[in-house]
């Protein structure tokens, strides 16, 4: 759990240090309105988030040494498991549905909307562990026309 | 009285009044769906308010948005899975009832006459407060709006995670996503990436689907290899209320409507607190606090007239200011800024008209959700049984239409996919979304005005504090996000004292 809450807040200091770097460049100052210029506001919400990583860091700091501090006294740490399982069966599945949206894309790009729709909702289907024929044919058929019927003939929508 | 019969005539067009039955309709069937959230019935039917008119487009989202809510409860009680997060607190005595004690349909009769009661009471609070609200705000200048905003954003980090720190990152993180796009002020491009498609600033709606509808999807396509299965529902008993339940939640179902719409009105709320404040008020105010959560009727008749009392709430400050309160509300921003309105103070001068149609359309709304609640319970029973293999590429279909119906612009499909694996992800680290997309749509107000501030207070910041309404959301503010560290460190003391005593 550290590891993730550690990483968390360096990635908010890196983030925060980069929008202060790139406000930097913007100008703080607008002479003509005599306003603040288009870098005030962002660098103001960079130190912001600069600031808030430090508090995040030194949470997680604070939350290991007090573990610390009970595992020394021979008291029981609680063992939270890790927010995101990398590894985990759930998250293989979403890595290929990342994938068969990529495809989707890939067709919507070729071949258009409703065709990719025809490689996209059997595939989601098939991965979510749907085997029925029927079920498959009627739901690849069926969602195209539905999307065609209610938003380009209903609604006037123009699908690539 | 002809301008309330020009109301009425406008309201009860049979065209309007079909959009406002199918937007109650979808809202039940997706609020009735676990893992399908308000937010996402709404961002999925504004695509349909591009060929009606607004006040038939707005009608439809009003109907979606009360049906959602309602919708939320059936899941609870049946499944004891809320489905959306306004109807959690509506398990504890729902799920009990339909289960242990076998009458499914009372609590569900109970659950649509107390949402029914709540989403009535509210638009009652709205045709009231709005107008009044709406005369005070128009002597609003921009310190007392940028002091607004900044009460909103406080109280949605407040009460949105667990970890301050990390709310306030993800608002700063959305007043940072606020200022892409061309300066205001003097027209540079900022954080661009030298992009076109960035110059416009970054589109709200594509990220809202993204990160409540698409990231949805994969949470849900996660949990199917997880093997989670829900259970299915008994059968159901009448579900028309008894006499004798009515008045014996009536006292309940009135305070908890109230709570509802004040927590409606304050910006950065939502159904969510409103439900578990007014469950907690009927405990309290109850001679049997020890039975809640054994299957009691005031403890689903609580939760759900609050969650739906706040529809109303949520309207007052997006009529009113021009300020969405939540993430469906500003949805609702977005359709009305489709349609060439600016809501904010002016509105009740320049589109007077509009204004009542609106909150008739929101009595409306209520009054079909009460009518296909109770003649479709049987039917909507049964809407938690579709096996997310056939959900997920409706929900993914539905997400790639609705955000490219927007803008007719595939690059708004590409933001959308990156938001919502963001958004996936940080909702795996504990970082909720509310704030972020509070911070997206309230960030351009907040730097105008804020902007606008300085210029005429010459550069001096104390403005914020010498102009009384807005000192008070200022200290309001503050106290909100120093009173729970404050008590964290006495009982931190406390602690560390007792430990050194022993």
């Amino acid at each position: 759990m550290f590891a993730y809450e550690f990483i968390a807040s360096l990635l908010v200091i890196a983030g925060g240090a980069a929008i202060v770097i790139a406000s930097g460049r913007l100008g703080d100052f607008n002479s003509y309105s005599s306003s603040f210029g288009p870098g005030y506001w962002p660098s103001f919400l960079g130190w912001a988030m600069l600031a808030l990583g430090v508090v995040l860091l030194l949470e997680a700091l604070v939350k290991l040494a007090a573990d610390c501090r009970r595992a020394a006294a021979g008291l029981a740490v609680e063992k939270l498991p890790p927010p995101i399982d990398f590894a985990s069966p759930g998250f293989y599945r979403v890595y290929w549905l990342i994938l068969i949206l990529g495809g989707f894309m890939l067709a919507l790009r070729l071949a258009g909307f409703l065709a990719g729709t025809v490689f996209l909702t059997p595939a989601c289907m098939i991965l979510l562990r749907e085997r029925r024929p029927l079920i498959l044919a009627a739901m690849t058929a069926g969602v195209p026309v539905a999307v065609y019927l209610i938003f380009v003939r209903l609604i006037g929508v123009h699908l690539p | 009285m002809d301008f309330m019969f020009q109301v009425l005539e406008i309201a009860f067009d049979s065209r309007h009044l079909f959009l406002v039955f199918m937007g109650t309709l979808v809202g039940i069937l997706v609020g009735s769906m676990p893992g399908l959230s308000v937010v996402m019935g709404l961002t999925l039917l504004l695509p349909f308010t591009f060929s009606t008119s607004m006040t038939g487009g707005i009608f439809m989202l009003l109907g979606a948005f009360c049906g959602a809510i309602y919708g939320g409860s059936i899941t609870a009680i049946l499944i004891n899975t809320p489905g959306t997060a306004n109807s959690a607190a509506t398990c504890l005595d729902g799920y009990p009832m339909a289960t242990k004690l076998g009458q499914a349909g009372r609590a569900l009769g109970i659950s649509t006459f107390a949402s029914t009661f709540g989403g009535l009471f509210s638009s009652l609070a709205l045709l009231g407060t709005a107008p009044l609200l709406a005369m005070i705000a128009r002597n609003f200048a921009s310190p007392e709006y940028f002091s607004l905003s900044v009460f909103g954003l406080t109280i949605v980090t407040r009460v949105s995670s667990k970890s301050i720190a990390k709310s306030l990152v993800g608002a700063v993180l959305g007043l940072f996503l606020a200022t892409v796009g061309l300066d205001m002020m003097s027209g540079m491009p900022r954080f661009t990436l030298g992009t076109v498609y960035l110059t416009a600033g970054i589109a709200y709606i594509p990220l809202m689907i993204g990160v409540y509808a698409f990231a949805q999807g994969l949470t849900t396509a996660e949990e199917s290899a997880l093997g989670i299965v829900r259970e299915v529902q008994q059968a159901l008993d009448s579900v028309i209320p008894a006499w004798s339940d009515l008045k014996r939640i009536m006292s309940t179902v009135l305070r908890s409507s109230f709570i509802g719409v004040i927590i409606g009105a304050i910006p950065g709320t939502g159904g969510d607190i409103a439900s578990w404040v007014a469950y907690n008020e009927a405990k309290r105010w109850s001679k049997h606090p020890e039975k809640f959560g054994t299957g009691l009727p005031e403890g689903v008749a609580a939760p759900e007239s609050a969650n739906n009392a706040i529809s109303g709430g949520a309207l007052i400050p997006l009529l009113t200011l021009g300020i969405p309160g939540d993430a469906g509300t500003a949805v609702m921003l977005g359709a009305f800024m489709m349609h060439g309105i600016v809501p904010g103070p002016m509105l009740f001068i320049d589109h007077r008209l509009d204004v009542y149609i609106i909150i008739a359309g929101m009595f409306i709304a209520n009054l079909f959700m009460c009518g296909l609640g109770f003649a479709g319970l049987r039917l909507f029973a049964k809407i938690p049984r579709i096996p997310p293999a056939l959900l997920l590429p409706m929900i993914f279909v539905f997400c790639f239409v609705g955000t490219y119906a927007l803008n007719n612009n595939i690059n708004d499909i590409h933001f959308m996919i990156v938001a919502g694996i963001i958004g996936f992800l940080l909702i795996k680290l504990d970082f909720t979304m509310p704030p972020v997309i509070l911070g997206l749509i309230l960030g351009r107000i907040m730097e105008n005005n804020l902007s606008r501030s300085l210029v005429y207070a010459n550069g001096d910041w104390s403005v914020f504090l010498t102009r009384p309404i807005s000192c008070l959301l200022i200290l309001i503010s503050v106290a909100t996000l120093a009173i729970p560290s404050i008590r964290w460190g006495i009982k931190a003391w406390r602690q560390n004292r007792g430990a050194a005593a022993s």
